[in-house]
């Protein structure tokens, strides 16, 4: 009977420890999906944001620097700040657009609230925080016989901070192309 | 040999009472029991683990999915300004639309091949179709279309895929219609030049330089960045803009065509390209002994001496239209608007053999209008290849109502006649005393512009069948 009770608890040891593993595994995926659903949320508010900017403002106040940590999304943004690699491939790089007067994207989100700033911001949905990078970038039309400056294209990163020990999301990206709606002619034969 | 004692029914019931007695006892030994209790409660357990493992994966699935499809939404809305603009740079005609980075017509019905897919970065594609000019009674974005003049309606339908999910959407764009004249007077490019005592009751614009000489009233001068105004007269006012100004297309349309007869024939409309030309009611009407001579083979129109010619209702075309004996009397008809086009040798299709393009208006021309609205007489010059536009020695006291748009010519105006109306040319270069008044009413005149605007927008189903991409849209 005492062998029999012994060899009972130690299985249902064995199944706890399961459970616990295996709840405590889901709930770290679930607290990650969560992060991730707050990120590509907030990331679409960045590019609707973005979007609903006159198309002259769309430009960096001034260079992105470039960072040597690979979690950071400025590690795609070349040296010397003229360039960002917006594709996975180190070839996917175009031209930053750079207006220091009429710019309004910022390209650092230090210490700017995203409820209060346009540009790169640090952004707080409930438990969940982290930073928004913004980037505008030159892109050229594949119907330009000329590498010129056809049109914009805005890349929205963004990353999840997430305490120590804790599963790092990968940051989510969102980009998109947008036209100039006062393109003049001129500028249509320059492409 | 024993046989077995043959149960009585004594005995049979002593048996029967100690395997009840044997099952009691067995019940109530708890012997055996916790072993299979466990492992009931252990299957229990890995249901409840596999659930949660489950959930988890589905809950993770179902976010990558959603950051993906937000990504498709975007890559998708990426196409839709992809197409824009390449509407907007090849221009296509209203039965073009493009396809990748050409123009093309449809092999059927209203759209052109799809452009194919275009990366994006980061696993991001789009895909697009545009229509031809839609016409009233069509769909697209969700809205029936309804003619709008001056304009041309696309529709544009644009798929965005991010790692095998894809979001499809549509929009209607519409062509933007602005005002033919973009200065309400007068607008040289290159330069406006007002001799001594010049009355100018409107705007004058230029993007380079506005000379003023002495005596010169100008209500406002209007300046593109370069711009700069020069000489001994001020303007009252002086503005600056942030763009220069930009020559409007001339919108010849089908003109250099013989509409060959009357019900061909059509008026004018109010900005927009033009239909076939109404030149032969001119060499019906015209009398050779009047002075008036329309070659039809050149399309070169003269007045000579006393000339005197009534112009129908219609949209003429002329290679050469030259005035310039005494006394000639050029009329346009009560309540007809007419619209004269200067073509060119250097226009692919024009007809026009060299010498051509070529608008003079000299010594003692009496522009009769019995209508006297600006609208009524429009003047278009093709490109600058006939030289300079002359307007001069008209009668003295005389007024010329209508509109003079040569963006790409010189044209020089006086003496006498009071212009009414707007001009719109390279260089301006206006005689002493000349007298201008803008007349409100050619701000109906419009003029098409190669850019598009959203004007309508719908989120369709993402799945179509095979290449139905309009389906469910």
């Amino acid at each position: 009977m005492l062998v029999e009770v012994l060899i009972a608890i130690l299985v249902l040891a064995v199944g706890l420890l399961g459970l616990i593993g295996a709840f405590d595994s889901a709930r770290k995926l679930n607290l990650l999906s969560e992060r991730r659903t707050s990120m590509a949320h907030r990331a679409q508010l960045e590019i609707e944001r973005l979007q609903a900017l006159p198309y002259e403002q769309l430009a960096m106040k001034s260079s992105p620097s470039h960072s040597s940590e690979e979690t950071n999304p400025d590690f795609y943004v070349k040296e010397g700040g003229t360039e960002y690699q917006y594709g996975a491939a180190s070839t996917e790089a175009e031209k930053v657009v750079l207006d220091v007067n009429q710019g309004k994207i910022e390209p650092s989100p230090s210490g700017r609230k995203c409820s209060e700033a346009v540009g790169a911001c640090e952004w707080e949905d409930g438990t969940v925080n982290g930073s928004v990078y913004d980037f505008v970038t030159w892109h050229t039309d594949k119907a330009c016989a000329k590498p010129v400056n056809s049109y914009k294209r805005l890349t929205v990163v963004v990353t999840a901070k997430v305490p120590s020990g804790g599963r790092q999301p990968t940051s989510v990206r969102v980009s998109t192309l947008i036209a100039n709606p006062k393109e003049t002619k001129k500028e249509f034969e320059e492409c | 040999m024993h046989s077995l004692p043959m149960p009585s029914p004594h005995n049979q019931g002593m048996i029967d009472m100690r395997h009840l007695t044997d099952f009691k006892r067995r019940l109530t030994d708890e012997a055996g029991f916790v072993l299979p209790t466990a492992m009931i409660v252990l299957l229990i357990l890995t249901v409840l683990i596999g659930a949660a493992i489950t959930v988890a994966s589905q809950t993770s699935t179902s976010t990558t999915r959603d950051s993906n499809t937000k990504a498709a939404l975007e890559a998708a809305e990426a196409g839709l300004q992809t197409a824009s603009y390449r509407l907007s740079k090849l221009e296509p005609e209203k039965s073009q639309c493009v396809t990748g980075t050409a123009k093309a017509s449809p092999a059927s019905g209203i759209y052109c091949a799809g452009s194919g897919s275009e990366p994006l970065g980061n696993g991001a594609s789009f895909e697009y179709w545009t229509s031809i000019g839609l016409v009233a009674g069509e769909k697209c974005g969700g809205e029936t279309v309804s003619t709008q003049e001056n304009t041309t309606q696309r529709c544009i339908t644009s798929v965005g895929s991010v790692n095998g999910l894809a979001r499809r959407v549509q929009e209607r764009t519409s062509s933007l219609a602005s005002p033919l004249f973009q200065v309400k007077g007068i607008l040289g490019y290159h330069s406006v030049f007002v001799e001594n005592n010049g009355i100018l009751e409107g705007e004058v614009g230029t993007n380079e330089t506005l000379t003023l000489k002495n005596g010169v009233t100008v209500e406002r001068a209007d300046l593109g960045p370069l711009g700069k105004v020069e000489g001994t007269s001020t303007p009252k006012e002086t503005i600056k803009n942030t763009a220069p100004f930009e020559p409007p297309p001339v919108p010849i349309g089908e003109s250099a065509t013989s509409a060959s007869s009357q019900a061909g024939c059509k008026p004018p409309p109010e900005g927009g390209e033009v239909g076939p030309n109404c030149d032969f009611l001119i060499t019906s009407g015209a009398d050779a002994n009047s002075g008036v001579t329309f070659n039809t083979a050149t399309r070169s129109l003269t007045m000579g001496q006393g000339a005197s010619l009534e112009l129908k209702e219609g949209v003429y075309n002329f290679c050469n239209f030259q005035v310039s004996g005494n006394n000639t009397k050029l009329t346009t008809v009560a309540g007809g608007k007419v619209e004269i086009f200067i073509d060119s040798a250097l226009r692919a299709g024009s007809g026009c053999a060299a010498p051509a393009g070529k608008l003079e208006f000299k010594n003692g021309l009496e522009l009769i209008d019995p209508n006297k609205n600006a609208l009524y007489l429009q003047i278009y010059v093709y490109d600058g290849s006939g030289g300079t536009v002359e307007l001069k020695n008209n009668v003295s006291g005389g007024q010329f109502y209508g509109t003079i748009v040569a963006p790409y010519s010189k044209v020089a105006i006086g003496n006498n006649a009071e212009f009414v109306g707007a001009i719109e040319a390279n260089e301006v270069e206006l005689a002493p005393n000349f007298r201008f008044k803008f007349e409100k009413e050619v701000n109906k005149l419009k003029t098409p512009s190669r850019l598009y605007e959203r004007k309508a927008w719908e989120e369709c189903p993402p799945a179509y069948i095979g290449t139905n991409f309009q389906e469910g849209c």
